[in-house]
């Protein structure tokens, strides 16, 4: 792609602790994300998946390396500025517990909106409705996330990160928690989302499945970007996951 | 016990023996000082020793209910440690047993050092009354065994309060020790015999207390009625609490605002409505108890003032019990505050990846900060609204059952402004301190906790 990436991280490195415990999660990555781009991140467990997204998010800093978000360079932020940059321009659909157990399921939606204290103007409000009505919750929307199934919930927490129409969606393992074919429903609405509105999403993924609903696949190891590979089928993911483990 | 625990109880026990032992040896003191002026008793001394017993048993059942309150606050804090002993093989009887003995001790210990206490408060305050020629010299010895009524009631009443408030230890499955089985939801709700005994209770105690108001108009003895139907009717309220402080809540809740703070916070306070009930009782019954002791002095001073001549030493008595009265207030205010805590602390610590939920979202600190408040606020504000309504009721009942003969008619509640305005003030620092170190906790917990899978 040639325009200008939404999100692009340069040789970013992060170090958890320090002395001899010290563990180094990230060396040196790369990476981009354009608009209405759909990007898987595979990788053996402890590659530095979540740490990346972690990053991505403004969830944590790195300790090297620069991540601009919309061309500003979010890295030296303080926690106030991130913590309005996630709120404005990022989407989380994480495993488990997204939601605010307190709050029914419209509310838990339009969280971020009030959060950002403004209310969904009528055109935000048509595309929320027929979000929901997407994601086969439109009779829930006054019930708790108790009284949800995990597939709903997972649902519910992808309308709350895509609702607010954030430049950038970062979902970890959203479908880890669920069976098979709710886990290829959930794909299939943040494939869909990035084709009809244009939606950046970036989501760590152990299922090569789930990767085939992707534009595109990075590959980490150790903490490094090990490979990248355009839309692939499932049996393709699984041969370079293999490769990647023989590599080790 | 915790060392909390144990000195909150020893610290309840003396303070109530103490007050009881002040005023009755008061009570005695004015009692032969009448007899000594006007040659007999009279009317003004048996209300005087009617009003001291009343004093000592209210604030022998306000310190039953402090305690009875602490030691189900400890022990929902130590639910894990008793969960181990029952899995080594300890029985919730025996464990239940060894709790309400040791408060027996503390109640024993406290109640020497009141005996000690009082009489000596009592003593100087009447040598203090002799030396600025307030009140004659009188022969009284204050050796006289009506004192050790409180004595030997406060310690029984501990242990008994301590057994009662060790139910939750029953319900307490050796499982806990080894993981955390969550909040049971409604454990201490006792079920139907509970709602049937407080309902019961709260009829009764309505329909005594009104009889008493109703024999107040022929002899002060009506107090006396009025008293117990004023003891039956708050036990009543305070065993029934787990159904009345929620929707109180929820009102209270609605109050606090539409922000997603604001929102979250009230939600969360009706999360865990046994939890919420353990932590807002304590400060109800504070109030109340506050409330009714200060309309009812108040109303007593107003109205005697002009039955009464030698109005003086009426006085030291009544000075003698705000005094008392004033550090039973700051008893109650410690032990409101340290459920409190607990319970916001408790509500922050279980919720971690919730609140980092929230962070990740876009809380920023300072309204994480302003969640742990608000729902510290909603807790002190019902209760302190709820114990304020009782307390002029029960207040004004005592007044009226206790003048209604002199009077000829009905006494207007004397609401005690400058209390009523402490009340508020203390309920506002209570909240504040008893929100800031969760507020700051809440407000440490990283975004990235959310993601955390155990
Ligand atoms: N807070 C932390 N403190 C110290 N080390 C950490 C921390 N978080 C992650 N690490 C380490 O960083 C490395 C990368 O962790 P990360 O969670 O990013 O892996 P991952 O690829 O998401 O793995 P998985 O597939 O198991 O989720 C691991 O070695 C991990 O132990
Ligand atoms: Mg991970």
């Amino acid at each position: 792609m040639d325009s200008t990436p939404v999100l692009s991280a340069t040789g970013v490195g992060k170090r958890y602790g320090a002395g001899d415990t010290a563990v180094v999660a990230l060396h040196d990555v790369a990476f981009e994300l354009h608009t209405g781009e759909f990007v898987a991140v595979m990788g053996p467990s402890g590659s530095g998946k979540s740490t990346l997204m972690h990053l991505i998010a403004g969830l944590d800093v790195p300790t090297s390396g620069r991540i601009l978000l919309d061309g500003r360079d979010i890295t030296g932020l303080g926690d106030a500025a991130l913590t309005e940059l996630r709120r404005d321009r990022i989407g989380f659909v994480f495993q488990a517990f997204n939601l605010v157990p307190t709050l029914d399921v419209i509310g838990n939606v339009l969280l971020p909106f009030e959060l950002r204290g403004v209310k969904p103007d009528a055109e935000q409000r048509a595309f929320i409705d027929r979000l929901l009505a997407d994601l086969g919750l439109a009779d829930r929307l006054r019930h708790r996330p108790g009284a949800l199934s995990g597939g709903q919930q997972q649902r519910v927490a992808i309308a709350r990160a895509l609702a607010g129409r954030p430049r950038v969606v970062v979902a970890d393992e959203p479908t880890g928690n669920l069976d098979s074919r709710t886990g290829r429903d959930v794909l299939g609405l943040l494939a869909d989302a990035a084709r009809r509105y244009g939606q950046a999403i970036v989501m760590v993924t152990h299922d090569p499945v789930a990767a085939s609903f992707a534009d595109r696949i990075v590959l980490l190891a150790d903490g490094r970007v090990a490979a990248e590979y355009g839309r692939s089928d499932p049996a393709e993911i699984a041969t370079f996951m293999l490769s990647l483990e023989d590599a080790r | 016990m915790t060392g909390r625990g144990r000195g909150a109880g020893l610290l309840v026990a003396a303070l109530s023996t103490g007050f009881g032992v002040a005023l009755l040896q008061l009570a005695g003191v004015l009692g032969a000082v009448t007899r000594q002026e006007t040659g007999n008793g009279g009317a003004a001394a048996a209300m005087l020793q009617v009003l001291a017993f009343v004093f000592v048993g209210l604030s022998v059942y306000c310190g039953a209910i402090v305690t009875t309150n602490t030691v189900a606050t400890v022990v929902a804090g130590r639910t894990r440690m008793i969960a181990l002993r029952r899995l080594l093989g300890g029985t919730a009887r025996a464990e239940r047993a060894a709790i309400a003995r040791e408060q027996l001790g503390i109640g024993a210990l406290g109640a020497l050092l009141g005996l000690v206490g009082g009489s000596a408060l009592a003593i100087v305050g009447y040598r203090i009354a002799v030396g600025t020629g307030t009140l004659p010299e009188s022969g009284y010895s204050f050796t006289d065994p009506t004192v050790l009524l409180p004595v030997v009631a406060v310690p029984l009443a501990g242990w008994a309060a301590a057994w009662a408030g060790s139910r939750r230890v029953l319900t307490v499955r050796p499982v806990q020790a080894v993981h955390d089985v969550g909040e049971p939801t409604d454990d201490e709700a006792g079920g139907r015999l509970r709602t049937v005994l407080a309902t019961v209770a709260v009829v009764g105690g309505t329909l005594l207390l009104v009889l008493g108001i109703l024999i107040g108009f022929l002899t002060p003895a009506g107090v006396i009625v009025a008293f117990l139907g004023g003891v039956v009717s708050f036990t009543g309220i305070v065993l029934a609490a787990h159904r009345v402080l929620p929707p109180a809540l929820a009102l209270v809740g609605r109050l606090a605002g539409r922000t997603p703070s604001a929102r979250i916070a009230a939600a969360n306070a009706l999360r865990y409505p046994v939890r919420s009930t353990r932590a807002t009782v304590g400060l109800v019954i504070g109030v109340t108890l506050i409330t009714t002791f200060a309309v009812a002095i108040t109303s007593f001073g107003a109205a005697l003032h002009h039955l009464l001549p030698g109005g003086s030493g009426l006085d030291v008595l009544l000075n003698g019990i705000t005094t008392v009265f004033s550090l039973l207030t700051a008893l109650s205010a410690v032990v409101a505050a340290v459920g409190l805590v607990s319970t916001l602390s408790l509500s922050v610590l279980q919720r971690t990846r919730e609140l980092g939920l929230l962070r990740a979202l876009g809380f920023g600190r300072r309204a994480m900060r302003a969640m742990v408040v608000v729902e510290g606020a909603q807790l002190v504000v019902t209760a302190t609204l709820l114990g304020l309504v009782l307390g002029v009721v029960y207040g004004w009942a005592g007044a009226q059952s206790l003048l209604g003969s002199m009077q000829k008619g009905l006494v207007a509640p004397a609401l005690p402004w400058p209390i009523v305005g402490a009340i508020v003030l203390g309920a506002v620092v209570l909240t504040l301190v008893a929100s800031l170190a969760p507020a700051a906790r809440a407000a440490r917990v990283a975004p990235v906790a959310a993601l955390a899978i155990e």
